[in-house]
């Protein structure tokens, strides 16, 4: 069967079965020794601005994309869920909550999922407000206006924007830079993360967008994928060098 | 049971598609209706968002909340628009041509403001951001391609100018490259802890 | 220009001047603006959502019981009420199951998407790169090949390196090794040049679409005088 798979599926295949055990590895792993990861400097800045909210009695607002199942499938849409989850929980008894906006149906759905659940867990059902996670807009330029007119709001301490947002959301962090509002980009795309750098805000870029919530994410499954993705990292430059070595040998097909 | 079901029902319906993926043509017509399904939810996910969006304005309305005249202007936005779908049919020209007239002057001055926004970004970009090695490699790349955006060095068809043309246009598809496989080494993780449960909701 | 092209006109100025507005700090004409633009953007999505892809392939399989689209329909119909239920306090919880069901879905969607279309064409890209044929020609090397070959690989695993963050022990602090810190050093400079071109890029629509609002403020102005 594998033989009639062309190079590129056969190569798919191999990282994918490899990226897999590199995880499983490090989830057993995990048990014995923990993983020595310096701290990105942006995902700190998470962390400083949520205490930044919570000594202000205000909110931190979480736009989470407009792209999840819009256009297309794309699952790097639901990145932002990890930080949304990760901040909620430590202002579920704020006076201001984490505020959220999502730009696609599915994403707003599980979003408010991940609001209730967080209520749930903390035994606090009752507090759950449907408002706390909204869709703001439809569209990828309806969600970044609607985001435009949610950051003058006097209640904001910080904004964040993670999934996956076109390179307008250029015109979200002008309007946060003109209320003078701290803000940090984790987004999943690559014009996204451009667009992050040219603004002004905290940008996180490549791989590290999908853990942005940094050390606030504390569940066990973290530290073994960033572990995991350290050693996929690894294991594709080694094989970018061993099969230039064996293509220009003639080894390669 | 209640945490374990949806775990369960994530984990198969994941393994479904990748087993059909994998044992081509025979998994096709599974895949076919799995993706079938996937449509229609995400379509009913995004009908009820909207419900939820236009129930939240409508309440914002009623407590007369700050900010209650813009959501009047969006109910009303939503309720014509929808009024005039159902009549006259989503496919009719005249329905695409009104439609069209609103959308599309405030979509193209949007993404006009973004040109003005992106003028002053550029000024503040190395006082925010400091002088690295990122930064400035981006000062001189943005220069280089907007030069060579003009297209005049282009037009003096000198060999060795071309050649050199050609050499930089290839330089951001290294970033570009190992941008994407980091995206796509942090997106295969996040893909394999969805499937797998270890995501959960936020009640874990 | 005839009556209804000339409303299209004043439509389309009016709404362009307030998105405009924004520039001078405006809230409220531009918040009118976007306002209109979500509204109309829900509704007409909403009415796509259920002409093209609820009626066909939700309701209309359900129509005839002896179909053998019936009891296909019947999944999708379950998990989207469960979804449905999720507008209701009470109900909320039931959502977890359909979207346990996208997710999934979508994970493995990620799993092939990602290996077989970014991954893989990335990599086997870049080895193609070193084909004997492309290095060697008539028995000479050709070193620009070559050069840019070996740039393209090296350049790559250096912008992989920017984001390794596991660090060494030192004296009780965590430190990144110097190699990496000079491998990530190079990787930012070619992050860099790939912005710059991003913006570029970027910046010449957005022009183009700025100078396409402005020409049609100019042709409702010019039809006054």
């Amino acid at each position: 069967m594998l033989s009639t798979l062309s190079l590129n599926d056969q190569l798919a295949l191999a990282l994918g079965i490899a990226g897999l055990l590199f995880l499983l590895i490090n989830l057993l792993l995990l048990k014995r020794n923990q993983p020595k990861h310096i701290p990105e400097p942006s995902k700190e800045a998470v962390e400083d601005l949520l205490h930044v909210s919570s000594e202000q009695g205000k909110r931190l607002v979480v736009g989470l994309g407009h792209a999840l199942t819009n256009a297309s499938f794309d699952l790097a849409g639901a990145s932002g869920l990890n930080l949304q989850r990760a901040l909620l929980k430590r202002s579920l008894f704020n006076d201001h909550p984490l505020q959220s906006f999502s730009g696609d149906g599915t994403l707003a759905c599980v979003s408010r999922m991940v609001v209730h659940g967080a209520y749930h867990g903390a035994l606090a059902s009752e507090l759950f407000r449907d408002s706390l996670s909204q869709l703001s807009g439809t569209s990828p330029l309806a969600y970044t206006a609607s985001l435009v007119n949610q950051i003058p709001d006097g209640s904001n301490a910080g904004l964040l924007l993670a999934g996956q947002m076109s390179p307008l959301m250029l015109l979200v962090l002008d309007q946060a830079d003109r209320q003078v509002l701290p803000a940090i980009s984790a987004l999943s795309s690559l014009s996204g993360q451009a667009a992050g750098f040219f603004g002004n805000s905290l940008n996180l870029m490549g791989e590290d967008v999908f853990n942005a919530a940094g050390k606030l994410d504390q569940r066990k499954s973290v530290p073994a994928s960033l572990s995991a993705q350290d050693w996929l990292r690894i294991a594709i430059s080694i094989g970018l060098l061993l099969g230039a070595i064996l293509k220009m040998g003639g080894v390669l097909p | 049971m209640k945490r374990l079901l949806p775990l369960i029902v994530g984990a198969l319906s994941g393994l479904v598609v990748l087993a059909a993926m994998f044992f081509v043509p025979q998994g096709s017509a599974i895949l076919s209706a799995v993706l079938n399904w996937v449509i229609a939810v995400a379509s009913v996910a995004l009908l009820v968002a909207i419900a939820s969006l236009v129930l939240t304005h409508l309440r914002f309305i009623a407590k007369g909340k700050k900010g209650f005249l813009l959501s009047i202007v969006l109910v009303v936005s939503f309720i014509t628009t929808l009024a005039l779908g159902i009549l006259l049919g989503v496919d009719n020209p005249i329905f695409l041509r009104l439609v069209g007239a609103i959308i599309r002057p405030i979509e193209t001055a949007l993404l006009g403001l973004v040109a003005l926004v992106m003028m002053s970004a550029a000024m503040k970009i190395f006082r925010e951001r400091g002088w690295s090695a990122l930064t400035v490699s981006f000062g001189i790349s943005a220069i280089v391609f907007l030069i060579l955006g003009l297209g005049f060095l282009q037009n003096l068809k000198i060999p060795v100018l071309n050649e050199a043309i050609r050499f930089v246009e290839g330089l951001p598809m290294i970033g570009a490259r190992g941008l994407l496989i980091g995206i796509g080494i942090g997106l295969l993780m996040m893909a394999f802890r969805v499937l797998f449960g270890m995501e959960g909701s936020g009640n874990d | 220009m005839n009556l209804p092209e000339l409303i299209t006109l004043i439509i389309s100025v009016a709404l362009t001047l307030m998105v405009f507005s924004y520039i001078l700090g405006d809230r409220l004409f531009f918040g009118i603006a976007t306002h209109i633009l979500i509204g109309v953007s829900a509704g007409f999505l909403a009415l796509v959502a259920i002409q093209k892809v609820i009626l066909p392939y939700l309701i209309l399989p359900l129509a005839d019981p002896d179909g053998s689209g019936f009891w296909l329909a019947l999944v999708p119909l379950v998990l989207s009420i469960l979804l449905v239920l999720t507008l209701f306090r009470r109900g909320i919880q039931a959502g977890a199951i359909p979207l346990a069901f996208l997710g999934g879905v979508m994970a493995a969607l990620a799993i092939v998407g990602v290996t077989r279309g970014t991954l893989a064409p990335q990599i086997l890209s870049m080895l193609g790169r070193f084909e004997p044929a492309q290095l060697m020609r008539e028995a000479q090397p050709q070193w620009s090949a070559i050069l840019e070959a070996l740039m393209i690989l090296l350049g790559v695993i250096s912008v992989l390196f920017v984001f390794h963050h596991r660090g060494q022990s030192k004296a009780g602090e965590l430190v990144r090794p110097v190699f990496l810190e000079g491998v990530g050093s190079i990787g930012q400079i070619f992050i860099g040049i790939t912005f710059g071109a991003l913006f570029v890029g970027l910046f010449s629509s957005a022009l183009i679409a700025l100078i396409s609002s402005l020409s049609e403020i100019i042709r409702f102005i010019s039809l006054w005088f």
